[in-house]
């Protein structure tokens, strides 16, 4: 039974559920079961839920016995990067000076999903304030390096380490994670799932790590374009408690397909410069798409300071968000050396550049959104490498690809537009690589659309890394 | 289908591109809290990295500007009890490639109607 659960789609595990082929407490029982054993081996978990999780899923149990089903998402196990708060269990932010940190609430993502019948299982590894003071290797965590379960040599991404090897490693059917600049995506890519960077504001923060609050985003991490879709749809929505939460839903669109082919630009220098397998991958993924899409080559988006005016952003964000941190001197207990002075650099920031880069915002998204409206999805490779060795500062791990390829994550994340990243294959190694569209603002249902289709036609996705249970 | 045109090579580009590149290469990835990419030494540029200027953005290892120097100061005199010569040195650096970043900042026009993207709204309670 195990092999039939640990890497089953939320479809495939909620079919079970509702069919009573098995209960919600076995299911919790076996992913805990798995993230207790395997959970540091990927350097994937912080706190096991097991109390809570066993409480939810007797609810659960007792719901659907009763015929009261309340989603796809009902008496399915999952876990949340660790700065999202869950009342009753510490909330550590992947660092030592938060380490015994709680909250009386649970966040609103966590609050939602307990509401759709979801049952919470661990809180989940992460770079310590989601990368927030400059770090430059993987061993940034009070948990230690996330690991790629591909390849636990390597890395697996961040800063949702943990959301990305749990899943990857079959701990859990679908994760939380979150995206300042990337922080989605790149696990998504080096541990071979989906993930899923909703549009800013169409998930609440509230009870989120606050890195930037302009710049962070919540979103679901899974096996598949339809799990993150079924999740995002559970968590999507105007929160009165974060006031940049937008009036909007997300619903999952019928997987019918499309009626005329779909618009792909493909970036200008998007498979030159970048490891030779990221580069094959790529071109692979949009050749299997070849009979529902029509590709415009050699697009470039408009000619913007995206990296500084996200990087000024986040900056001083980050330094008055952690300003406490930082003056108390208890930043010196982070585990990354660089971590441990980050911070000082950003509070020589002017004011004046800040607030100039907040005033570049809105003619760099209108820009934006201009170039993206010529296309269903712009598709770029999601990392230009496959995954960092974990004993190597980022720099060194794969010298001569530092600035190849065509960059869309910074520029998307200042601007707050949504990107979906899928598996598409292997590199060196045996790490995995990824596939990522980009589209307008609150297009993220052509994103999973696409991610569908890719997935009808590879099976990427299904691949299992051999992990030992 | 695999692309024949695949090359390790990259494709000449401008210094500006490359100073670009070089911030999101900073604030893009991971790395998500550091504008300066500067706190470790840049690989050697290639060729094609260096264009037609032939000029290499200043290295991070060059004297830091007197701006720099004198922003760092302000970080010496609140804290400099808990950092070492080697924490300012490298904080002199990260303040450094962050005002050669900012530059581009006023490089692209805007005019007095473009406000900063956020709307503060008044409150009145119950």
């Amino acid at each position: 039974m195990a092999d039939e659960l640990s890497f089953a789609s939320v479809v495939e595990l909620g079919r079970r559920l509702r069919a009573k082929k098995i209960s919600a407490t076995e299911l919790a029982e076996h992913f805990l079961d798995r993230l207790e054993r395997l959970g540091t081996t990927f350097g994937a978990v912080v706190t096991v839920t097991r109390g809570r999780a066993l409480a939810e899923a007797a609810a659960a149990d007792r719901d659907i016995a009763r015929g009261r089903l309340r989603g796809p998402l009902h008496g399915i196990p999952y876990g949340v990067k660790d700065l999202l708060a869950a009342a009753g269990y510490p909330t550590t932010w992947g660092a030592a000076p938060y380490e015994n940190q709680l909250f009386a609430e649970d966040a609103t993502v966590v609050a939602r999903l307990k509401a759709a019948g979801a049952v919470l299982v661990a809180k989940l590894a992460m770079v310590e304030l989601a990368g927030g003071m400059g770090y430059n290797q993987a061993n940034a965590s009070i948990t230690g390096p996330g690991r790629t379960p591909w390849n636990p040599d390597y890395w697996s991404g961040g800063s949702s380490s943990g959301p990305g090897a749990a899943v990857a490693a079959g701990l859990v059917p679908f994760a939380i994670g979150s995206e300042t600049s990337g922080s989605i995506v790149t696990p998504a890519a080096y541990s071979g799932v989906t993930g899923l960077r909703p549009t800013y504001g169409l998930v609440s923060r509230h009870g989120a790590m606050a890195l930037s609050w302009t710049m962070d985003k919540l979103g679901p991490m899974g096996r598949s374009a339809e799990d993150c879709a079924l999740v995002l749809a559970a968590i999507a929505g105007k929160d009165p408690d974060d006031p940049s939460s937008v009036e909007r839903f997300f619903r999952v669109p019928a997987a019918l397909r499309p009626r005329r082919k779909l618009r792909i630009g493909i970036l200008k220098n998007a498979d030159q410069g970048i490891q030779p397998e990221v580069a094959k991958n790529f071109r692979d993924a949009l050749g299997v798409l070849k009979d529902v899409i029509t590709m415009t080559e050699n697009v470039e988006l408009p000619d913007l300071p995206y990296g500084v005016v996200g990087g000024t952003i986040i900056a001083v964000e980050g330094a008055s968000a952690f300003d406490d941190l930082v003056d108390s001197g208890r930043v010196a207990q982070l585990t990354a050396p660089e971590d441990r002075i980050g911070g000082y650099a950003a509070l020589a920031i002017p004011a004046r550049d800040y607030v100039r880069a907040l005033r570049l915002r809105r003619p760099m998204g209108k820009a934006l959104d201009g170039f993206l409206k010529q296309f269903d999805a712009v598709a770029t490779p999601t990392r230009n490498t496959v995954a960092s060795p974990v004993d190597k500062p980022f720099r060194e791990a794969w010298p001569g690809v530092v600035t190849g390829g065509a960059n869309i994550i910074g520029p998307a994340n200042v601007v707050g537009v949504p990107s979906l990243s899928v598996p598409n294959g292997f590199g060196v190694q045996s790490l995995p690589t990824g596939l990522c569209f980009t589209g307008r603002a609150f297009e993220e249902a052509t994103l999973v659309q696409l991610g569908r289709l890719y997935q009808a036609r590879t099976d990427w996705h299904k691949r299992q890394p051999a992990v030992t249970a | 289908m695999p692309n024949a045109n695949v090359s390790r090579d990259p494709p000449a580009i401008t210094r500006r591109a490359f100073a670009e590149r070089l911030a999101l290469a900073a604030a893009a990835p991971f790395v998500l809290g550091d504008l300066s990419p500067d706190l470790s030494p840049l690989p050697p540029l290639r060729e094609a990295e260096r264009g037609s200027e032939g000029v290499r953005p200043q290295a991070p290892q060059a004297e830091p500007s007197a701006l720099a120097k004198a922003l760092a100061e302000g970080v010496r005199l609140r804290y400099g009890d808990r950092l070492t010569p080697d924490d300012l040195r490298t904080i002199t650096r990260a303040i450094e490639g962050r005002l050669r970043g900012a530059e581009r900042l006023y490089q692209t026009a805007i005019t007095n109607a473009d406000e900063p993207d956020f709307v503060y709204r008044v409150y009145r309670g119950d």
